[in-house]
């Protein structure tokens, strides 16, 4: 029964009840009542303001929690902690970066929305995001816009690198992105989870909703995929 | 593609995110190494690729978002309490008005003894908070608020004590703690299996107890203690271990007290350093400099910092397999 709960430092009275909130919280949701003197016993938690550092909460949880309740310093860290990896995510499905950050833009927006509207994500936020940003890719590519001539900024040019090198470095990139978009849907998405979210293989299966190996099996074929189309535009 | 090549492609892919080198993995097909080296450098390739987020843009995009969600916050917070208003059954809210129109003593004695689960204990409350809103100071609002709690004790031993049934919260010292029953504030609390209790409990802590009364008993459902709390493993893969380490779970639990900046470090895929691309490959390994700069999430090990390892050690060796290239390269070449 005893379970420790690892949601980070206690630093203030109130957050014991903020925990219990939210426990309650879910336990309502999950169809367990409970009696209206919780309000009334922890108010405490409403006047506090005391300022929390969530940059070491490792528990996803606790910061969706938190961020539910739309504390600045929570919000500021999900942008901060996921904006990254679903901007690559977004990057290699698109192939071009002002887009990639209007989509990531857009995939915080909804999440706001989501807050606001009480369609938050319950139990994970990662997922959550990465769902939508895929809707996001798809909405993107549904209106119809085509694939632009890549632009995709990466490491500045080395300094050692001669403009050669440059130049070669930039259209092997392009020619990849290019590649990529030639791919199946779901074979973007494993590329983009994989190399852009760097979410190991078996996150990536349970994001897609598909097995271990069939992930592996995607993995693979879209990697052939990328090398037979990059080998017959070098020719 | 045949499956039996795609089986091989499979496990020389898992080797190279195991940082095997190129040339050994490729030693095990010999048969089929032109047509797995060029997909494995395809993969090293994407890798080493990773389109980085612009740090202005990002910047731009952070402020927006807080920006959006000052506002959401300034609309929340006067709806709670509005809806607070409308949130009771009617002969609540008509109490409500009562109050409004000066009726707040007779009023507070009329609901002042209703216990949880009655039609005017919803009325109690809500004097209750008023009371809290109109407290002329903090201390004022901490003694009611000690009162309040001692309130809810009561409450429950009276629930007790008729055998009623309500659901309840209530907060207090723990006096007793045995298996399926713990003593808080002098009342008896049973457990039950699914009762989940935060914190480590002990004698002479504050609980927060949340339960229901049903035939003379107090049963808790979720109990929440106060100054226990400590960190401890949470399922997460931590800094610089790969998912691919034989024998180890591809989740391990990792403390607190190690900042951790992303929810998951270990790199997705580790690929060694390659040496130049031969004529049939279609992807030449390219010196790529630190990346002009990654998301804050990521500093720890995330692909920037991957990127800048992989980037200084890219000496086209293909036997460099060390731990210093890949994504979450960072965390995992502090190992």
């Amino acid at each position: 029964m005893v379970d420790d709960y690892a949601g980070g430092q206690i630093t203030h009275q109130h957050e014991y009840a903020d925990r219990l909130l939210g426990m309650v919280e879910k336990s309502r949701q999950d169809g367990v009542h409970f009696g209206q003197s919780l309000a009334a016993n922890f108010r405490l938690a409403e006047s506090a303001s005391i300022r929390r550092d969530f940059s070491n909460v490792d528990d996803e949880l606790v910061l969706l929690a938190h961020a539910r309740r739309l504390e600045p310093e929570a919000l500021a860290e999900v942008h901060d902690r996921y904006y990254p990896s679903i901007y690559r995510y977004i990057a290699y499905r698109v192939g071009d970066a002002q887009v990639a950050e209007d989509l990531t833009s857009e995939v915080f927006t909804r999440l706001l929305s989501a807050l606001r509207d009480r369609n938050a994500p319950q139990n994970t936020l990662r997922g959550w995001l990465y769902a939508v940003a895929r809707r996001a890719v798809s909405d993107y590519h549904r209106k119809g816009f085509r694939r632009t001539q890549v632009e995709l900024p990466e490491s500045l040019p080395s300094q050692d690198a001669n403009p050669l090198e440059i130049a070669e470095a930039k259209l092997n990139r392009e020619a990849l992105m290019a590649a990529i978009s030639e791919l199946t849907d779901e074979q973007q998405q494993v590329i983009g989870l994989r190399f852009g979210g760097e979410m190991p293989i078996q996150e990536v299966a349970d994001t897609m909703g598909k097995t271990l190996g069939a992930v592996k099996q995607l993995q693979a074929r879209a990697l052939a995929s990328l090398a037979r189309m990059l080998s017959a535009g070098d020719q | 593609m045949d499956r039996t090549f795609e089986v091989k492609l499979i496990e020389c892919l898992s080797a190279l995110e195991h940082n095997e080198p190129l040339e050994d993995i490729l030693a095990r097909y010999p048969e089929d190494a032109a047509a797995l080296r060029s997909i494995l450098r395809t993969a090293i390739a994407v890798n080493r690729t990773r389109p980085e987020p612009n740090p202005a843009a990002q910047a731009r995009s952070r402020a927006a978002f807080l920006a959006q969600a000052d506002e959401l916050r300034a609309t929340a917070v006067i709806a709670p309490q509005r809806r607070r208003l409308f949130h009771f059954p009617v002969l609540e809210a008509f109490t409500l008005v009562v109050i409004l129109a000066g009726f707040v003593g007779s009023l507070y004695a009329a609901a002042g003894a209703a216990l949880p689960g009655t039609p005017m204990y919803g009325a109690k409350l809500t004097i209750e908070s008023l009371r809290l809103d109109l407290a002329p100071g903090a201390s004022a609002y901490d003694a009611l608020l000690t009162q309040f709690a001692d309130t809810r004790i009561e409450e429950v031993e009276a629930l007790l004590r008729n055998e009623s049934e309500a659901d309840v919260t209530f907060r207090g010292t723990i006096e007793s703690i045995d298996t399926m029953q713990w003593q808080v504030a002098g009342i008896p609390v049973a457990l039950q299996d699914a009762t989940r209790i935060t914190g480590v409990p002990a004698v002479g802590l504050v609980a927060n107890v949340a339960g229901y009364t049903q035939n003379g008993m107090l049963t808790a459902t979720e109990i929440l203690i106060e100054g226990s709390i400590k960190p401890s493993p949470t399922p997460t893969i931590s800094s610089g271990q790969s998912e691919f380490n034989p024998g180890e779970p591809s989740a391990t639990p990792t403390t607190t007290e190690e900042p951790i900046v992303q929810p998951t470090q270990e790199p997705a895929i580790v690929f060694p350093t390659a040496t130049p691309v031969p004529p049939t490959a279609t992807m030449t390994p390219t010196l790529e400099p630190p990346p002009s700069g990654g998301g804050g999430g990521d500093d720890g090990g995330g692909g920037s910092g991957g990127n800048t390892n992989r980037n200084e050690n890219s000496n086209d060796n293909e036997d460099d397999h060390g731990g210093n290239s890949g994504p979450g390269g960072g965390g995992g070449e502090d190992d």
